[in-house]
């Protein structure tokens, strides 16, 4: 076998291995927004958890409307759904029937924003609604 | 003789070569479809879990009373009517083991026949959690309020044969019954 056999063999096994290298490369990118998605669905469900709450308590009378500020402003919890831990920041602000915001004393609604961040395995952060851009929900005082 | 060992030499290394790139190129294709299959069991599973969310929906609805039927680990059972005071229906969510494998299915009014299921769960497969509207686990029938429902679903990999594992997805939701806080 002469030097440049041997070259052309190399040369094939190092563009062979590229192609292989970039084509497991591009799975392995499927596979962590698949896995994302995964974490992302997760992240809603908790806070539509902490929705459904917000809204039962109202509906029972458990909590009256106007304390649904000093209950749940600012509050910030946590949950562990397949061993990852979703941190969970709610926030309350007095608003219109549209979201905006009011600065009424006793508001007819109350726009519930919360966001959510859990800390993937692989150390990358992802954020479910983020601070600024959170989920929002607003709700109405039945009793106005 | 020189030229038959060059031929021998370079078959081997050509034959290794080629093994090389077909493992390669199976190995490239069993994960290609294993991603495949857990996006799919993804949407699967989300699409179910919406469904059964949409039959927790109805728990106590239009009933004043036993909206809750029973509680346990594996099995929910509870009843709604069609209006208040309408016709009552029982529905049953269960655990069940069918060819040693769990499956979830849901029950309505008796029927032997699933309105929903049965679909494949792994080992884990449902884990129901009651509470009350204090957040205290396990409380007596009438006074659960929200359940916390567990479910993990399993698909076949590329491989079944060697290295047998399973794609999962495990889901949880909550969900609370706003017709009892009525």
């Amino acid at each position: 076998m002469t030097y440049g056999q041997i070259f052309l063999i190399l040369l094939a096994m190092v563009l062979f291995s590229t192609i292989y290298l970039t084509t497991y490369n591009s799975l392995f990118d499927q596979a962590d927004l698949a896995y994302k998605g995964m974490y992302l669905l997760n992240g809603q469900k908790i806070i539509d958890k902490y929705f459904q709450e917000i809204e039962a308590n109202i509906l029972g009378e458990i909590i009256v409307f106007d304390s649904l500020q000093s209950i749940y402003n600012g509050l910030s919890d946590s949950l562990t759904v397949s061993d990852v831990v979703y941190h969970v920041n709610i926030s309350t602000t007095p608003c219109t029937r549209t979201g905006a915001d009011t600065t009424t004393a006793t508001p007819e609604f109350i726009r519930v924003d919360m966001s959510s961040w859990a800390l993937r395995s692989d150390g990358d952060t992802l954020w479910i609604g983020m601070p600024e851009s959170p989920i929002s929900k607003v709700f109405v005082d039945l009793y106005y | 003789m020189a030229a038959i060992l060059e031929a021998i030499g370079a078959t081997i290394i050509g034959g290794i070569f080629i093994l090389t790139m077909i493992t390669s190129i199976i190995n490239i294709h069993a994960v290609g479809v294993n991603i495949n299959q857990q996006i799919e069991l993804v949407e699967i599973s989300e699409d179910v879990v919406s469904v059964v969310e949409t039959y927790l929906s109805l728990v106590g609805a239009g009933v004043a009373d036993s909206a809750i039927i029973s509680t346990q680990d594996t099995l929910f059972t509870y009843s709604y009517a069609d209006s208040v005071g309408g016709t009552r229906h029982i529905v049953n969510m269960a655990q069940e083991k069918i060819n040693n494998s769990r499956q979830l299915a849901v029950y309505v009014d008796g029927s032997p026949t699933p309105v929903l299921g049965p679909f494949e769960l792994s080992d884990f497969g449902i884990q129901f959690t009651y509470y009350d509207a204090n957040d205290n686990t396990n409380p007596a029938d009438s006074l659960v309020r929200y359940v916390q429902m567990i479910l993990e679903f399993q698909y076949d990999t590329f491989r079944d044969d060697i290295d047998k594992r399973y794609i999962r997805h495990r889901i949880q939701i909550w969900k609370y019954f706003k017709n009892l806080y009525l």
